[in-house]
C-alpha cells in the first residue's frame, strides 16, 4: 500500500476527521444538556429532606427543563441546601417569591427540582437568592398511608364477606328482616297509619286550637273590659272630688274606724259577761242544762252509729 | 525381616510405590514449570512494554510505518465495526422494549440505551472485535517476520524492529481503537433508533433528545480513556506474541491464537478494574 498515495491519505484524513469530529460533537451535546456552553445564574434553597436528589438532576419550571442541580450539602442536622443553575433565558420569569419542590420524572424515574411560579407582581429573582422550598411527600409515607388503607380495605371486604354469608344462609335478626317480605309489608301499613293519625290529630288540633283560640278570644275581651274600668275607677280614686279618695286621704275616718274596733271588742267583753250571768240565773239555767243535755244525747247517738258501721 | 522385604509379594507393591512417586514428582514438576512460564511471560511481557515506550520517544519515529497501521488498523476495520454497531444498538433495542413497557417506561428507552452503548457496550465489544481481527493479525504478521527472520535481517539493517514494528502498530492500536469505539457508539445510537421506529415511532430530533438527556460526561470520558486503555493493550499483546513467536511455522498460528485470547482476556480484566475506579468517581 502507498502511503504517499492521495486516496490513502483522503480515506484515513477522512476516517480520522469523523471520529474526532463525532468525539467533540458527543461532548458539545453533552455539555449542552448540562448547560456547560449557555450563560446560567444561580440560585439556591433548602430542604429538610432531599428525598435522593443528585448532583446534575434537571430542574423544571412550567415543565419546561432550564437548568440543573449544581451542588447538594449538608448546613446542619435538619438542613440541606441545595444550588441550581438556571438558564439566563429565563430569569425575567423565575420570581423571588417562588416556591421549590422535589418531584419525580415520571413513577420510577430520577429526581428533579420544580419551580413553582410566583405571583406577577413579585421582583425578578436575583443571581444567588435563595428561594423558599416546599417539602417533598415522601413515597414511604405515600405507601405507608396506602398500607393502612389496603389493611381497613382488607378488614372490611372480610366483614362484608362474612355479612353476604350471612345473608345467603338467612341468618340473624337483620338479615330476617331484610329478607322477610311480610316485614316490609308492615312497615308499610304502619307508615300509613302514622299518615292517617297525623292527619286526625292535626283535623283536631285544628278544631281544638279554633276552640281554645275563641276562648281566649273571649278572655282577652273581657281582659280589656276589666282594664277599662279598672282605668275608670283609678281614674276615679285619683280624682279629688271622690267620696273614696276623701275616704283613702282622710286621716281621721282611719282613728274612727279604730276606736269602733274598740268599743266593740269591750262590748263583746261586756256581752260574754251577760251571758254567763243568764246561764247562772233561775229562769234561764234549766233552759241551758236541757241544751246541754240535748247535745251531749246527740253525740253519743251519732258515735254507736259510727261504731255499728 | 530381610526375607520379608525381597519376598515375592513385597517387590511388585514397592514398584507401585516409586511408580506413584514418579508420577506426583512428574505433575509437581510440570505445574511449577507451567507457573514459571508464566511468572516469565509476565515478566517478559513487562520488558516488552519498557522497551515499547522507551523506543517511542526516541528519535527517528516511523511515521509512514504509523499512518498506514493507522489506516489497517482504523480504517480498514470501520466496516466491521459499524455493522457490529447498528446490530448491537438494534438488539439491545429490541430486547429492552418490552421490559420498558410493563414499566410504562418506553420513552427512557433511548437513554437506556444510549447510556449502556457508551458506557460499557461499546467500548468493550469494540475491543473483543478488534482484538481477534487487530490482534491476531499483528500476532500472525510479526510472527511469520519471525518464523522468515526477517526481524533479525531488519537488526543486522541496523532498523530498529521494535521502533518499525511494535511502536508503530503499538500507537496505532492505542489511536485508532478509540475512534472505532465512537463510530460504533454512533452507529449503534442510530442502530437504537431504527429499532424503537420498528415497533413506535420517534423523530429524531425527539429521540436524540431523549437520549442525550440521561448521559453524563461521567458516562462519556471514562469509556473514551479506557479504550485507549484496550487499543494498548490489543497492539502490545498482538506484537508481544508474534515478535516473541517460536522458529517452526505451526508457531505463527498459535502466536495469532494466543494474541487473541490473551488481548480479550485482558481487554475484560482492564474493564472491571475501569468500572471500579469509575464507581468510586461517581461516589
Amino acid at each position: 500500500m502507498d502511503t504517499q498515495s492521495r486516496n490513502f491519505k483522503v480515506r484515513l484524513g477522512l476516517f480520522i476527521a469523523v471520529g474526532t469530529a463525532l468525539f467533540f460533537l458527543a461532548t458539545f451535546i453533552i455539555g449542552e444538556q448540562k448547560n456547560l456552553f449557555n450563560p446560567v445564574f444561580k440560585l439556591t434553597t433548602t430542604f429538610h429532606n432531599v428525598s435522593g436528589l443528585q448532583v446534575g438532576n434537571n430542574v423544571r419550571f412550567s415543565g419546561i427543563i432550564v437548568g440543573s442541580v449544581n451542588n447538594i450539602s449538608i448546613i446542619n442536622d435538619s438542613t440541606v441546601k441545595v444550588e441550581m443553575a438556571i438558564k439566563k433565558s429565563v430569569n425575567e420569569f423565575i420570581k423571588s417569591d417562588c416556591k421549590v419542590t422535589i418531584g419525580l420524572e415520571g413513577f420510577i424515574g430520577d429526581r428533579l427540582l420544580i419551580i413553582m411560579q410566583g405571583s406577577s407582581n413579585a421582583p425578578i429573582a436575583r443571581d444567588g437568592q435563595q428561594l423558599g422550598s416546599k417539602e417533598p411527600v415522601e413515597t414511604e409515607d405515600i405507601m405507608a398511608g396506602v398500607k393502612s388503607t389496603a389493611t381497613n380495605a382488607e378488614t372490611i371486604s372480610k366483614q362484608l364477606i362474612e355479612f353476604m354469608n350471612k345473608v345467603n344462609n338467612r341468618r340473624g335478626t337483620i338479615v330476617r328482616l331484610i329478607q322477610d317480605s311480610s316485614v316490609v309489608e308492615n312497615l308499610d301499613q304502619t307508615v300509613i297509619n302514622f299518615k292517617n293519625i297525623s292527619k286526625g290529630l292535626d283535623e283536631s288540633l285544628n278544631s281544638g286550637t279554633k276552640k281554645i283560640l275563641s276562648s281566649l278570644q273571649v278572655t282577652a275581651d273581657n281582659a280589656e273590659n276589666i282594664s277599662k274600668q279598672m282605668v275608670d275607677v283609678m281614674s276615679m280614686i285619683n280624682s279629688d272630688n271622690s267620696s273614696l279618695t276623701k275616704f283613702i286621704q282622710d286621716s281621721s275616718i282611719l282613728q274612727n274606724l279604730e276606736q269602733i274596733m274598740v268599743n266593740l271588742k269591750n262590748g263583746s267583753k261586756g256581752f260574754d259577761e251577760n251571758m254567763n250571768a243568764a246561764r247562772e240565773s233561775f229562769f234561764l239555767k234549766r233552759y241551758f242544762v236541757r241544751k246541754e243535755k240535748d247535745a251531749q244525747k246527740a253525740k253519743n247517738d251519732s258515735l254507736k252509729v259510727k261504731s255499728k258501721d | 525381616m530381610n526375607k520379608k522385604i525381597f519376598s515375592r509379594t513385597a517387590i511388585p507393591k514397592l514398584h507401585q510405590v516409586t511408580k506413584l512417586t514418579v508420577m506426583i514428582s512428574e505433575d509437581a514438576i510440570g505445574r511449577t514449570q507451567k507457573a514459571n512460564y508464566f511468572l516469565l511471560e509476565i515478566a517478559g511481557m513487562f520488558l516488552f512494554l519498557l522497551r515499547t515506550i522507551k523506543e517511542t520517544f526516541s528519535r527517528d519515529f516511523e511515521f509512514r510505518e504509523f499512518w498506514r497501521q493507522c489506516f489497517q488498523i482504523g480504517y480498514k476495520s470501520l466496516p466491521l465495526i459499524s455493522v457490529t454497531g447498528i446490530i448491537m444498538g438494534l438488539v439491545l433495542t429490541i430486547q429492552s422494549r418490552p421490559v420498558l413497557v410493563d414499566f410504562r417506561a418506553v420513552n427512557l428507552l433511548p437513554g437506556m440505551v444510549a447510556v449502556s452503548l457508551i458506557r460499557e457496550m461499546g467500548p468493550v465489544i469494540t475491543a473483543l472485535i478488534c482484538a481477534g481481527k487487530v490482534g491476531s493479525g499483528m500476532g500472525a504478521e510479526l510472527g511469520s517476520m519471525k518464523v522468515t527472520e526477517q526481524i533479525d535481517a531488519m537488526e543486522v539493517s541496523s532498523i530498529n524492529p521494535i521502533r518499525f514494528l511494535v511502536v508503530t502498530r503499538v500507537l496505532a492500536a492505542t489511536f485508532m481503537i478509540p475512534l472505532l469505539v465512537i463510530f460504533a457508539d454512533t452507529l449503534g445510537i442510530l442502530g437504537c433508533w431504527a429499532g424503537i421506529n420498528i415497533k413506535g415511532d420517534a423523530t429524531f430530533v425527539l429521540f436524540c433528545s431523549q437520549a442525550f438527556s440521561h448521559v453524563r460526561f461521567i458516562d462519556f470520558f471514562p469509556a473514551v480513556i479506557k479504550s485507549f486503555v484496550f487499543g494498548g493493550i490489543i497492539g502490545l499483546v498482538g506484537c508481544y506474541k508474534g515478535y516473541n513467536a517460536g522458529r517452526g511455522t505451526e508457531s505463527v498460528g498459535i502466536a495469532a491464537n494466543s494474541a487473541v485470547v490473551l488481548a480479550s482476556l485482558l481487554v475484560i480484566i482492564t474493564d472491571l478494574i475501569a468500572v471500579q475506579i469509575t464507581d468510586m468517581m461517581i461516589v
